[in-house]
């Protein structure tokens, strides 16, 4: 589906946050596929999170980290883009349960989307990454603990920091929402089976189809070997059977 | 409206654009993405006795214009496709090719049987580029000595439905392979399947795909997929199917010019779901815009002169 760009600036230096008209639905946590070349090279759509769909306008936030994103930075409003989706599956903490959103980089994404679909939740997110530069969307949470790896803003450290302090988690009355760097996902994800606290992770991986086709970005599960964009990209803490 | 019917064997397809096998799962994803009916022909991911989990990840990458997969197979295997995805296909009006492999000639042959017997699997498509287990792994389609024989004592189990062979284009010379499918009683040939491939990410100096080596497909490979495809035409009487790199009317109608009598669209199905449908409906439009009253009159009219 082609569809109108009707912003594209950079947030951060070389992250890219796009909104474009988009007529349908979708649910926080599914991703969809962009063409961000009209001829053959690059040739393969590029998976994003949804970070927001209101009002027929749907927003992505991305980083520039190879031709294809770098191509789709240079989109600008007016211009075109081609958008296939949505797909896969979405987050579905209990109606419930405090929710700790918990994000690395551009991971921020689809837990914003989460958030501003669910106002009324009690929710806390941590924001994790590398520097200041890498810490996207913050100010959009109304209770956001932030970490940097190098001290530049919020607390020095891991996200994970933060997050085992919070009194949700320390209580066990958290569900953790997560999604960022497979090593980010994992370390979360070892630490909610250990404490026991329940939860769910949205895997990042690269696509072929983004429709459970060519099966090029499965993962084993303790329910066997999964497809990350079908039965994907969110699934259960404690599922996943980790590569490396 | 031109006629757009083309004949493989005994199976007449409504137009001469198929979906590929590995690029369209069993057609029931694509459900929402397109109409199923409007295409000649689906070709359903490799089938085998057994399921199979396929290759450890990362099992694609990309390169230019085209793509590198090393995805080993993976599929339901023959029951799960039988109890599960057959009876839906059949409800969706699809027309079937039922792609299949095995580790064995015996597998080759009981998978084969299997097939032929199922209501709704309308013609077979044998994949031979894989190892062969009794022969040190050899690939099946390696030898054409080995190829004929194979391809014969899988016919003899398929008498009633088409026979189409796929050949690997990682051969020095494709055309003792199509002469070996058709001295075997194949009824049809369709190339090429996926030229090997290698990519290095120097960052990690890893190759992108885990096992180093995988198959590379998209339009990058045209060029090479449509001379095999006319060597293979030139070599044999009975149709050749063509594929290899196929995104638009235009490269369509060059394999078909060439004297293929249908054409497979493989990758673009990753990039747009619905080509196969668009590519029929073009190819109507040309054939009323050209005066051309059945696509048949397109194939084999390459001029050398």
């Amino acid at each position: 589906m082609k569809s109108n760009i009707i912003t594209s600036r950079e947030v951060k230096r070389g992250y890219f946050r796009m909104e474009f008209e988009f007529a349908g639905e979708a649910l926080p946590g599914q991703f969809i596929m962009l063409k961000v070349a009209e001829h053959n090279d690059p040739l393969l759509r590029r998976p994003m999170s949804i970070a927001g769909l209101d009002g027929g306008v749907m927003s992505v936030i991305f980083k520039v980290v190879g031709r294809g994103t770098a191509l789709l930075a240079e989109k600008k409003a007016g211009d075109h883009i081609d958008v296939l989706g949505p797909f896969g599956s979405a987050f579905t903490p209990p109606k419930t349960d405090a929710v700790l959103l918990v994000a690395g980089g551009i991971g921020v994404a689809p837990l914003l989307f989460w958030a501003k679909r669910n106002p009324s939740r009690r929710a806390a997110a941590f924001i994790g990454g590398a520097t200041e530069n890498d810490i996207l969307c913050s100010d959009e949470f109304s209770e956001a603990h932030v970490a940097t790896e190098n001290g530049s803003v919020g607390r020095k450290g891991l996200v994970t920091a933060p997050l085992i302090e919070h009194a949700a988690y320390k209580n066990k009355t958290g569900y953790i929402l997560a999604c960022g760097p497979t090593g980010m996902l994992k370390a979360i994800d070892q630490l909610a089976v250990k404490d026991g606290l329940r939860g769910e992770l949205s895997l990042e991986e690269r696509m072929g189809c983004g429709f459970g086709v060519c099966l090029g970005c499965v993962c084993d599960t303790t329910g066997g070997r999964k497809r990350m964009c079908v039965e994907g990209p969110v699934f259960k803490t404690g599922e996943v059977l980790w590569r490396t | 409206m031109a006629d757009l019917k083309v004949r493989i064997g005994a199976l007449e397809l409504k137009n001469p654009i198929i979906s590929a096998s590995g690029t369209f799962g069993y057609g029931l994803e694509f459900a929402d993405m397109m109409d199923i009916k409007k295409i000649g022909a689906f070709c359903t991911k490799g089938l085998s006795l057994k399921s199979r989990a396929g290759n450890q990840m990362p099992r694609i990458c990309e390169t230019p214009c085209g793509m590198i997969n090393s995805i080993g197979l993976e599929n339901v295997g023959i029951d799960a496709f039988e109890a599960e995805k057959l009876p839906k296909i059949r409800q969706a009006g699809a027309t079937v090719i039922a792609n299949f492999f095995g580790d064995t000639e015996a597998d080759y042959v009981e998978a084969a049987r299997r097939l032929a017997a199922m209501d709704g699997v309308h013609a077979l498509e044998m994949n031979v580029s894989c190892p062969n287990v009794d022969k040190g792994g050899i690939e099946f389609g390696g030898d054409p000595v080995f190829l004929e024989k194979l391809t014969a004592a899988v016919k003899k189990v398929c008498p009633g439905k088409p026979l189409i062979v796929k050949l690997s284009p990682n051969v020095a010379d494709i055309r003792p392979f199509a002469a070996a499918v058709e001295n075997g009683g194949g009824d049809a040939i369709s190339a090429i399947n996926t030229l090997k491939g290698m990519s290095i990410d120097v960052k990690t100096r890893r190759p992108k795909i885990k096992r180093v080596f995988g198959g590379l497909s998209g339009p990058a490979i045209k060029p090479v997929a449509l001379k095999m495809v006319y060597e293979c035409v030139k070599t044999v009487e009975i149709p050749v199917i063509g594929i290899g790199g196929i995104g638009s009317l235009d490269d369509a109608l060059e394999f078909l010019i060439a004297g293929a009598s249908a054409v497979q669209v493989g990758t673009m199905n990753f990039v747009e779901p619905a080509i196969c449908q668009r590519l029929a409906e073009e190819l109507n439009a040309y054939c009323d815009r050209e005066n051309i009253a059945r696509v048949t009159d397109i194939i084999s009219t390459l001029r050398t002169d």
